[in-house]
């Protein structure tokens, strides 16, 4: 049964068959005890799982079937609804958990948050950054302006 | 030192070949890792007990707070491992550059759900972790 995962998806492959282990990447992580950096291994997005579970990860929203199996073990759920669990564990798998910044993700106003080196985070701007971006300019304008 | 947020940080379960992130949650509280000692305190010692390492470590209990919606994997796929559990591995990503990771593996699992007219649903769920870290 197979399935194509629609984001980069942490995984652990000392606990998948070889073939499906092999295609999973590493990128660096550093170690919570040692401070060491060592690999963290993830499915790219794109990548097409083959595991009697795969419809699973349709299920949860964060991908989509691959094959006829797949698509008859899965839920049998709305376009809409399917879409919405899609964005929504996307929000999930971003750690965009805050309802203001779920609702910005929702409306592409964000993509997700880049890390700082001093700690903090900032917005990554999505297709309807620019509109929301004039809209608080044009309420800061008139604040001021009431002022 | 770089001051961390709170939010961003990724909380997930291990199910069946990925790490599923676990939604919704307003709080994540690893506690009770700790080194276990040993009252060594002899009769003919001083007046301060002594006690020493034992050498075991014992491992933390995770427990997150967060709003509760049966139809979302974080509960569906926990609910599974209450009624049949099973050890599990969950990975928290932290929010620092690198990132920092650390990975559980859970074998005792709890599900406590709050139901009252003046709040939202919420559900407190506990992790029993063994062994060390990774």
């Amino acid at each position: 049964m197979k399935c194509k995962f629609i984001n980069d998806t942490d995984t652990e492959p000392s606990l998948l068959p070889e073939s499906e282990a092999a295609k999973a990447v590493a990128r660096p992580s550093r170690n919570r005890e040692t401070g060491e950096i060592r690999n963290d291994w993830y499915f790219p997005a794109g990548t097409e799982l083959d595991h009697p579970d795969a419809w699973k990860m349709v299920n949860f929203g964060m991908a989509t079937a691959s094959d006829q199996e797949c698509v008859d073990a899965c839920q049998k759920i709305t376009a809409d609804e399917k879409s919405r669990r899609e964005l929504a564990y996307q929000a999930d798998a971003k750690g965009i958990n805050e309802e203001a910044d779920r609702d910005l993700f929702f409306r592409g106003v964000i993509t997700g948050y880049e890390r700082l080196q001093n700690g903090s985070l900032a917005y990554i701007p999505g297709p309807n950054w620019g509109d929301h971006a004039q809209k608080i300019e044009a309420e800061k304008a008139k604040e001021d302006e009431e002022l | 030192m770089a001051k961390l947020k709170s939010r961003g940080v990724i909380f997930a379960q291990y199910v069946s070949a990925a790490y599923v992130a676990m939604a919704a949650q307003q709080s994540i509280d690893i506690s009770g890792e700790a080194s276990e000692t040993n009252d060594t305190t002899t009769l003919d010692g001083g007046a301060y007990k002594t006690k020493d390492p034992t050498g075991y470590v014992d491992p933390p209990t995770i427990k997150l707070s967060g709003l509760y919606d049966p139809t979302i994997a974080t509960y569906t796929n926990f609910a599974g491992l209450v009624s049949t559990p099973a050890a599990t591995n969950f990975k928290i990503t932290y929010t620092d550059t690198a990132p920092t990771s650390a990975i559980y593996s859970g074998v005792g699992f709890a599900i406590d759900k709050k139901i009252s007219p003046e709040k939202h649903i919420t559900a407190d769920i506990t992790i029993v972790t063994s062994g060390a870290p990774s």
